[in-house]
C-alpha cells in the first residue's frame, strides 16, 4: 500500500507546534456580519476598509494546493477560503464552526433506509468558479473520481473513500470511465456504498471533496493553482516562494471576503523573523508554524486577551483537535506485555513532557480522542495528568513479571522541542527500569520508519491531527490492526487485537449518539486494557496578527478563516 | 652530501658573537631545528596565549567539568524543575528549586525549556567539541599523510588514483553529504563509545568528519613529497639500499612534520566548527548529551528574549577556534627555517 506523502508532512507541521484544525470557541475577534455579507463571528465587526492586500507567510509548511493532495494545516486553511464543498463548516468560532451545513448542495443528503445510498442535490449555478464555470453535480463527481484515480495518488481516495464506495476499488481512471458508485442524474449526485459508513458526510466535508472544474488535470504532483469557487481563488503559487489569493469575482455565496488580495509573501520564513515582522506590522498574520513557541508567553502577555500592549487582542491560543501520544510498539519484546505499557502510562508526567513545547502549546491528556469530538465526552480519563504515579507504575512492572532493566528505543524528530521532550521521557522512565535510547530523525524519515513493519523501535513520539470530527479518524485509522501495511502504515504501535478491530469496524456502521457512545467506550477500554499508546496532550493553535488586521474569525474547524480578515480603517 | 646538523657541533658565528659579548668564546652545541622553532614560538605572544587557552580549555572540559558537577550537586543532563519560569529558561546566577525539596545554583542559568544547567552543559559540550575536533583531525591527517606520501612518492598509477579520488571527494557538496551520512550511517554507529571513553555519537561524528577531512592534507603532502623525492638525500638513501618504506618514514616524514602540525591545528578548529554545524542542524550528538552546536541550536528560539544562551556557546566556539588558528599561525612562523631567530 502506498502512502500519500501529505500525511507525514501534515504531522511535520504538528511537530513544529502548529495545528490549525479544530479550534475551541474562544478567542475570536471577528464580527457577526461583513460588508460582503454572511455571518462571521460573535463580536461586532470593527471599522474597516474593503479591499487592500493582506500579507502573511509560512515557515515551510505547505505541501500542495491541489484539493486531492493537500494535507497540511496551512493548505487546508487556504482551501477553506477558496473551496466550495457539498457541505461545509460555517465561518463561526467554536462548536458552531463544527456544525455541518449544506453549501453547494441544497440540503444535507438523503440517506436510503439501508444506509448505503447518499443523494445530494446540487443546484447548478448556485456557485461559480473564478473561471466563470458553474459548480454542478458533475464538479463533485469529478472531484471524487480524481481522489479515487490511481494516477492522482490521493491518500484520501485510497484510505477514506475506496473501501466504502461501490466500484471505487476497480476504478482505473480511463478517459470517459466513471466510478459505478458515484452517479449524476440531473442535479443529483448519488453515492452508493458497499458497506455502511457513518462518517461519510464528514469525509465529504473535508477539502479533499472540494469542487473542481472539469478541465482540472490528473497530476500526482498536484495542480498549483486550481480554479476556486469559494470567496477567494488561488491566483498563483510558486513553490517555496509565494502564494497569491484573490477575491473570486464570481462568488455568489454569503461568506465574507473583505481584502482584495491575500499574499503569502514568503513560504520559508524564519520563525524569529516572522514573529518580529508581525509584531512590527510588516507582516499581517503569522500562523502556528511561524510564531516562535518560546515567545508564546511573552507575546500572550503583551498581545493576548487584556494584554499589556493595549488595543484589540492580536495573539490567540486556542485548543485544537490534536492528540500527541507515545506509541508503544506492541510487537517488540519491550512492550509486548500490556502491564508494562500501562506502567509507562502511570510513570510519565504529562505536564512536564509538555513544557518544552512552550507556553500554551497544549493541555495534558490521557485520552485517545480530542475533546472536540462528541465521542470524547464518553471516554474516561484513567491515568494521572499533572504528575506521575511511580509507585503504581513500579507495581505494574512487578506484576508484569518482566526482567528489568528494559531497553526501549525511542524514535523522535531532530528539531525542537522533540529532543528536549525525549530527554524528559528518558528521565521519567528510568525509575521503573526502562532505559530509553533516543534516536532522532528528520521528521519525514521518522514517520516513514515508524510506519514500516520490523523497524527496531519501541516508542514513537507521535501526534495526529483530526481530518474531521469523528472518532473513526483516530481509532479506526490509527489502531485498527486488521490491515497493517508493510510500509507506510499509521498504526505505530502495531496494535492488532481481533476483538477491538471488530468493535471499531462495527462502530463505524453506527450514527448519532450511539456511534459516539460506542467509540467513547472503545477508546476507554483500549486505554485501560492493552494501552498501546500513552497519550500525553491535546494541541493548540497559535495565531498572531498585526495591529491593522480585524474582523478575523477563529473558525471552529480550520483555524482563522483567511476570508474573514479585514484591514482596519 | 647533507650534514645532520642535529648531531654536529659547529661554531655558530651568530651564537659565537653573542657569547663573545658575554665573555664566552669557543665552540657551542648547535640548536636543533626544533629548538630554534621553540625559541621562535616563545617570542610569538599571541601563539603562546592561544596555546595556554587551549590547555585551559582541555582542563576545563576534562577536569573542571566533573569538579563543577560535584560542586553544584547536579549533572549536565539533570532536569531542574526550577530552571524554567514562565516557560522561559531562568537567567544566569539563579538559585532555583531542584525539584527534590532543595535548592541548586544555575551559574549561567538554564539552557532550555527542560531546565538543564547551561554552565555544566557548556563544560561537557567542550569535551565533545574537543574530542571530535582532535580525533577527527588526527584520523584525517593520518589518512591524508599516508595517501599523500604514497601518491607523491610512487607517482604513476598510485598518484592518479589518489589524485582523482581527492578530486571526486572535493567535488561533493560537503555539508549535504555529511548531513546525509550522519542521518543514516551515524545513527547506526552512535552506540560505539570505545568502552565508555567517548560519548555516544562522538565516534560516528569523528568517522563522518574524517571521511571528508583527509583529502586536503593528502594534496598538500603529495605536492611536498613530489618535490622532496627528487632531493639528493633521498637519492643517497636509495643508493645505500634503503627500502621505500624506510625512505618515506625516516627521510621524508621528518620534513613534513612542520606542515602536518600547522595544518593539524587549523583543521582542529575547522572540525570543531563542523561538529557544531552538524549538531546545530540536528544530526550531531543524540540526546541527552550536550555539544556547543546543540546548545546553539536550542538557543536560537530564545535569542530575542534570552540572548546570552547564544552568547555562551558562541563565545566558546570563537575562543577555541581562534586559539587553534592563532597557534597554527604561530607554529607556521616558528617552523619556517627562513624565519630569523
Amino acid at each position: 500500500m502506498k502512502r500519500r506523502p501529505g500525511l507525514w508532512l501534515a504531522l511535520t507541521a504538528f511537530v513544529a507546534g502548529a495545528s490549525m484544525l479544530g479550534l475551541a470557541g474562544c478567542g475570536s475577534s471577528g464580527g457577526s456580519s461583513g460588508a460582503s455579507g454572511g455571518s462571521a463571528g460573535s463580536q461586532a465587526i470593527p471599522a474597516h476598509q474593503d479591499g487592500g492586500t493582506i500579507t502573511t507567510a509560512l515557515n515551510g509548511n505547505i505541501d500542495y494546493l491541489d484539493p486531492a493532495l493537500a494535507y497540511y494545516q496551512a493548505s487546508w486553511q487556504i482551501e477553506y477560503s477558496t473551496c466550495v464543498k457539498l457541505t461545509n463548516y460555517k465561518d463561526e468560532p467554536g462548536d458552531e464552526g463544527r456544525v455541518i451545513y449544506p453549501e453547494a448542495a441544497s440540503s444535507l443528503p438523503e440517506i436510503s433506509s439501508d444506509g448505503l445510498t447518499y443523494t445530494y442535490t446540487v443546484p447548478p449555478g448556485k456557485f461559480k468558479f473564478n473561471t466563470g464555470e458553474d459548480v454542478t453535480a458533475e464538479s463533485f463527481q469529478y472531484a471524487l473520481e480524481r481522489d479515487l484515480n490511481p494516477k492522482q495518488a490521493s491518500y484520501f481516495g485510497s484510505f477514506f473513500l475506496s473501501p466504502y464506495i461501490k466500484g471505487a476499488a476497480d476504478f482505473k481512471g480511463k478517459p470517459g470511465e466513471h466510478v459505478s458508485g458515484i452517479q449524476v442524474q440531473g442535479d443529483k449526485l448519488i453515492i452508493s456504498l458497499t458497506q455502511k459508513d457513518g462518517g461519510l458526510i464528514s469525509k465529504l466535508t473535508t477539502p479533499f471533496a472540494c469542487a473542481v472544474t472539469k478541465d482540472t488535470p490528473i497530476d500526482s504532483k498536484g495542480v498549483h493553482a486550481p480554479a476556486g469557487a469559494g470567496p477567494y481563488y488561488i491566483s498563483s503559487y510558486t513553490p517555496n516562494r509565494s502564494i497569491v489569493l484573490k477575491k473570486n469575482p464570481n462568488y455568489t455565496g454569503d461568506r465574507p471576503a473583505y481584502a482584495d488580495e491575500i499574499d503569502y509573501t514568503q513560504l520559508t520564513i524564519d520563525q524569529n523573523q516572522g514573529t518580529l515582522e508581525t509584531k512590527n506590522g510588516q507582516l499581517d498574520y503569522a500562523g502556528s508554524d511561524v510564531v516562535v513557541p518560546a515567545q508564546n508567553f511573552q507575546l500572550n502577555k503583551e498581545f493576548g486577551e487584556g494584554g499589556t500592549a493595549g488595543g484589540s487582542q492580536r495573539f490567540f491560543i486556542t485548543p485544537a483537535a490534536v492528540i500527541s501520544y507515545l506509541a508503544l510498539n506492541t510487537v517488540r519484546d519491550t512492550f509486548s506485555n500490556e502491564k508494562v505499557r500501562q506502567a509507562v502510562n502511570w510513570a510519565i508526567n504529562r505536564k512536564e513532557i509538555l513544557q518544552p513545547s512552550g507556553y500554551g502549546a497544549g493541555i495534558p491528556t490521557d485520552k485517545y480522542l480530542p475533546p472536540q469530538f462528541p465521542a470524547a465526552g464518553f471516554e474516561e480519563s484513567i491515568y494521572p495528568l499533572d504528575s506521575a504515579d511511580i509507585d503504581k507504575a513500579k507495581q505494574l512492572m512487578q506484576e508484569s513479571g518482566v526482567q528489568t532493566p528494559l531497553t526501549a528505543v525511542l524514535y523522535t524528530c531532530n528539531s525542537q522541542p522533540c529532543p528536549d521532550r525525549a530527554a524528559i521521557i528518558q528521565q521519567e522512565l528510568k525509575p521503573i527500569g526502562i532505559n530509553v535510547q533516543i534516536k532522532e530523525f528528520d521528521r519525514g524519515v521518522q514517520f516513514t520508519k515508524e510506519g514500516t513493519k520490523g523497524e527496531p523501535f519501541d516508542i514513537a513520539d507521535e501526534g495526529w491531527i483530526a481530518d474531521y470530527y469523528d472518532a473513526y479518524d483516530f481509532l479506526n485509522v490509527l489502531l485498527d490492526g486488521s490491515n497493517i501495511p508493510e510500509t507506510g502504515g499509521n498504526n505505530f504501535s502495531f496494535f492488532n487485537d481481533a476483538t477491538f478491530n471488530q468493535r471499531m469496524q462495527d462502530a463505524n456502521q453506527l450514527t448519532g449518539e450511539e456511534r459516539d457512545k460506542t467509540y467513547g467506550q472503545i477508546a476507554t477500554d483500549i486505554a485501560k486494557g492493552p494501552a498501546p499508546w500513552a497519550s500525553r496532550s491535546t494541541g493548540t493553535n497559535i495565531d498572531f496578527f498585526s495591529e491593522r488586521i480585524g474582523c478575523q474569525v477563529n473558525q471552529g474547524s480550520y483555524g482563522f478563516a483567511l476570508n474573514t480578515f479585514c484591514i482596519r480603517s | 652530501m647533507s650534514v645532520d646538523v642535529r648531531t654536529t657541533t659547529v661554531s655558530d658565528p651568530l651564537a659565537g658573537a653573542g657569547y663573545e659579548a658575554e665573555g664566552l668564546t669557543g665552540s657551542v652545541e648547535a640548536r636543533s631545528p626544533w629548538q630554534q622553532a621553540w625559541r621562535r614560538l616563545k617570542r610569538d605572544r599571541l601563539a603562546v596565549i592561544s596555546g595556554v587557552v587551549i590547555i585551559i580549555m582541555f582542563l576545563l572540559a576534562f577536569v573542571g567539568a566533573p569538579i563543577a558537577e560535584r560542586i553544584v550537586g547536579h549533572g549536565p543532563n539533570d532536569i531542574i524543575s526550577g530552571g524554567v519560569e514562565n516557560y522561559q529558561p531562568v537567567g544566569p546566577w539563579s538559585k532555583v528549586s531542584d525539584g527534590k525539596g532543595g535548592e541548586t545554583m544555575l551559574v549561567l542559568g538554564a539552557s532550555d525549556l527542560v531546565g538543564r544547567d547551561e554552565f555544566l552543559r557548556l563544560l561537557y559540550g567542550a569535551r565533545v567539541s574537543l574530542e571530535v575536533g582532535v580525533l577527527a583531525t588526527a584520523l584525517g591527517l593520518t589518512l591524508g599523510v599516508i595517501c599523500g606520501m604514497l601518491a607523491g612518492y610512487y607517482g604513476g598509477a598510485t598518484d592518479t588514483l589518489v589524485s582523482r579520488l581527492t578530486e571526486i571527494i572535493m567535488a561533493f557538496p560537503l555539508l549535504l553529504f555529511l548531513i546525509a551520512l550522519s542521518a543514516t550511517v551515524g545513527d547506526r554507529l552512535n552506540d560505539i563509545t570505545l568502552g565508555g571513553l567517548l560519548y555516544p555519537g562522538v565516534f560516528s561524528l569523528v568517522l563522518v568528519i574524517t571521511l571528508f577531512s583527509w583529502f586536503y592534507p593528502a594534496r598538500i603532502i603529495r605536492s611536498q613529497v613530489l618535490s622532496l623525492r627528487e632531493k639528493e638525500f633521498v637519492e643517497a638513501a636509495r643508493m645505500v639500499g634503503s627500502s621505500n618504506f624506510r625512505i618515506m618514514r625516516s627521510h621524508l616524514l621528518p620534513h613534513l612534520v612542520g606542515t602536518i602540525i600547522v595544518y593539524g591545528t587549523v583543521t582542529i578548529a575547522i572540525n570543531i566548527l563542523l561538529e557544531s554545524t552538524l549538531s546545530f542542524l540536528g544530526v550531531g550528538l543524540p540526546e541527552p548529551n550536550a555539544s556547543w552546536g546543540k546548545l546553539l541550536d536550542q538557543a536560537v528560539q530564545f535569542y530575542t528574549i534570552q540572548p546570552w544562551l547564544i552568547v555562551w556557546p558562541g563565545l566558546m566556539l570563537l575562543i577555541v577556534t581562534l586559539s587553534f588558528n592563532l597557534l597554527g599561525d604561530g607554529l607556521r612562523d616558528a617552523l619556517d627555517p627562513r624565519a630569523s631567530l
